[in-house]
């Protein structure tokens, strides 16, 4: 169930179709793929983790969230490090996201409520920004991130609301991921 | 990562290292896109009004959930995950 799930959720290793469906697609899909599929993907994986908690008890099933939560942490790390797509930019970012996610409700507790309260900040903000990407798309017509240059001088309200549709996501005060990373 | 540095100090280190290496990488990135020398001639203005307003009132939301979550909202998710 957590293979199954978890490939729509985009945990890895089963993220490979995501950042070829997210960086494909048009933005609005794209933003719904994000904001919308994963959440219920995930929301399917709670569901069961209940069932298995009840069975088994809590430290398999958290053992399996918190092992995949943090490889999907690390690996979506490293490859937004060295990305030039900035559509596959934002499809590796929620894995990342989505490894939090996985991680909080790894751990429990408080981690769930965070993890909850995670995949509100993370719906609107990630549609926001799939939604900026593709105004900046109409704008450059290109996806690679070596072409787009500028953007405050050529569409300072996308380059705003991209920025801090960003810098929410990355958990910068006042926003609510900043605390939400640290419950 | 406060629920999770008793009981799995190494995942929460691992994790707060991952989250400053996307931090660094976004910042490059985006920096770059944003305040980067354009050299191509492309013409100064948004694609439309229709582009702009969902993406203005998602981030109004996101900025007043962040500051303020309704007491209706706060009790459901900890109704959710009470037992969890």
């Amino acid at each position: 169930m957590l293979i199954g799930y978890g490939t729509k959720v985009g945990l890895v290793p089963m993220h490979t179709w995501l950042p070829d469906a997210h960086s494909k697609a048009p933005a609005p899909i794209s933003s719904l793929l994000s904001g919308v599929l994963l959440n219920v993907a995930f929301i399917a994986v709670l569901r069961f983790k209940l069932v298995t908690d009840t069975a088994i008890g809590p430290q398999f099933s958290g053992g399996l969230l918190v092992f995949f939560g943090i490889v999907s942490i690390a690996i979506a790390a490293f490859i937004i490090f060295i990305q030039k797509n900035y559509k596959r930019l934002l499809a590796y970012h929620s894995i990342e996201h989505m490894g939090i996610i996985t991680l909080g409700f790894g751990f429990g507790g408080i981690g769930s409520f965070a993890g909850l309260l995670h995949m509100i900040y993370h719906s609107l903000a990630k549609s926001a920004l799939f939604l900026s990407a593709g105004n900046i798309l109409l704008k450059y017509s290109s996806t690679k991130m070596v072409n787009v240059r500028g953007m405050h001088l050529t569409i300072p309200v996308t380059s705003v609301l991209f920025f801090v549709g960003f810098m929410a996501m990355a958990g910068v005060p006042p926003f609510g991921i900043f605390s939400l990373s640290f419950q | 990562m406060s629920a999770g540095i008793k009981t799995h100090p190494v995942v929460t280190i691992v994790a707060l290292l991952s989250l400053a290496l996307v931090f660094a990488g976004i910042l490059k990135h985006v920096v770059a896109m944003i305040f980067g020398k354009n050299d191509r001639d492309l013409q100064v203005g948004e694609s439309g009004k229709v582009t702009i307003i969902p993406i203005i009132i998602l981030v109004a939301i996101l900025s007043t959930l962040s500051v303020f979550i309704p007491d209706s909202l706060q009790t459901l998710l900890f109704t959710a995950t009470m037992n969890r």
